[in-house]
């Protein structure tokens, strides 16, 4: 008697529980996002060192330079183009491969100033995630230094990020650069 | 004077079946009155401006309409599109993404986006929540309702927005999709 009479509670708990679960009671207030594919305000160009493959609508790149033991230095390899307004850029990379292969410096350098974003060194990669300036209308470039070969037979493989911020915003875009040194 | 017996007889089974008729098709019933008061009032969770909130964007306590782009083969992230704000001093309230609309639809337009990804973000910048819209040839499919979240009295969530477009894109090509934040009472 007693263990049915706690069966029937048990079973009215559970029927109450879902009831009360099933009824939620809420204000629903709505949000509308308009969306426009728009043409791109910051445009890839193939630097003179002729080195870039740019891709559809400008947007993505590969750089491919073929390393030795000596130093070389490519300080145009890729334009990166402002058509409108101004925003601040970085490079950073998502994954890399084969880093063992070189030593190299890639930074972002307007002609008059220079700002070091990624740094290979003995098989280890850093990146400063400085922001430069890019201003309306203007150009700036990546630049490749001090690459050298430590290993033959591999080729390192860096996919990066170009980061460009809308200033006093958390707004950015992101195209993709790859770096490929055989 | 004679009594016609047979036809009284008819006229009495005739008046019963009739009373029986009536007494069945009469519906019987008990009336009960429910009464309602609806007041006008407010909600405490509200819409505000965020860094982020594009120009040409309108954002009301509880409707907004925010401009986005997308570009062909590049991301756009939006880290707070607009804000959600309880403005309750008293009590945390419970919020969720719930898909309403998306349009158009099934047309050869879609093939213009990859995806866009809304981001329920805490005041950390913790994502709490997703609610994630994807292609595929000419259709949108998107994800469930999120979980319920709680909202904290007096503090602010953000809407994170992410947009992707394939290379193909062709530019002027738009997408609405309206998403309600549903807050538990």
């Amino acid at each position: 008697m007693i263990s049915s009479l706690l069966l029937l509670a048990l079973t009215m708990s559970v029927t109450l529980h879902f009831h009360n679960a099933g009824a939620t009671t809420y204000d629903a207030i709505l949000s509308r996002y308009y969306t426009e594919v728009t043409s791109p305000q910051v445009t890839l160009q193939n630097g003179t060192d002729n080195v870039s493959s740019v891709y559809t609508n400008d947007t993505s790149a590969r750089i491919s330079i073929g390393a030795n033991t000596s130093l070389l230095t490519y300080n145009y390899s890729l334009n990166i183009i402002s058509n409108n307004s101004a925003c601040e850029v970085k490079l950073e990379y998502y994954s890399c491969t084969g880093l063992e292969h070189v030593n190299t410096t890639i930074a972002l350098h307007d002609n008059s100033s220079s700002s070091e974003q990624i740094t290979i060194s003995g098989g280890n990669i850093s990146q400063t995630n400085e922001y430069c300036t890019l201003a309306s209308n203007a150009t700036i470039y990546i630049g490749v230094s001090n690459l050298i070969e430590n290993s033959q037979g591999t080729t390192t493989t860096l996919n990066a990020y170009l980061r460009m911020k809308t200033p006093n915003t958390t707004t950015y875009t992101l195209y993709v650069i790859t770096f490929e040194f055989t | 004077m004679n009594i016609n017996y047979k036809k009284s007889l008819k006229l009495i089974t005739l008046l019963i079946t009739s009373l029986l008729i009536a007494t069945v098709s009469a519906t019987v019933y008990y009336s009960l009155t429910m009464q309602s008061t609806v007041t006008v009032s407010s909600t405490y969770v509200k819409f505000i401006n965020a860094t982020d909130t594009p120009t040409g964007s309108t954002v009301d306590y509880s409707f907004c309409t925010l401009s986005l782009s997308t570009l062909p083969n590049s991301t756009i992230i939006y880290e707070r599109a607009v804000g959600v704000n309880n403005t309750d001093a008293a009590t945390d309230h419970y919020i969720r993404l719930r898909h309403v609309s998306v349009t158009p639809n099934g047309t050869a337009t879609v093939g213009n986006f990859t995806h866009i990804k809304f981001y329920l973000l805490d005041s950390s910048n913790a994502t709490v929540a997703t609610l994630n819209y994807t292609t595929s040839g000419n259709d949108w499919s998107v994800t469930s309702d999120t979980d319920w979240v709680l909202l904290v009295k007096l503090t602010a969530m953000y809407i994170k927005v992410e947009t992707l477009s394939p290379a193909t894109a062709t530019a002027s090509n738009a997408v609405t999709i309206t998403i309600s934040v549903d807050a538990q009472q």
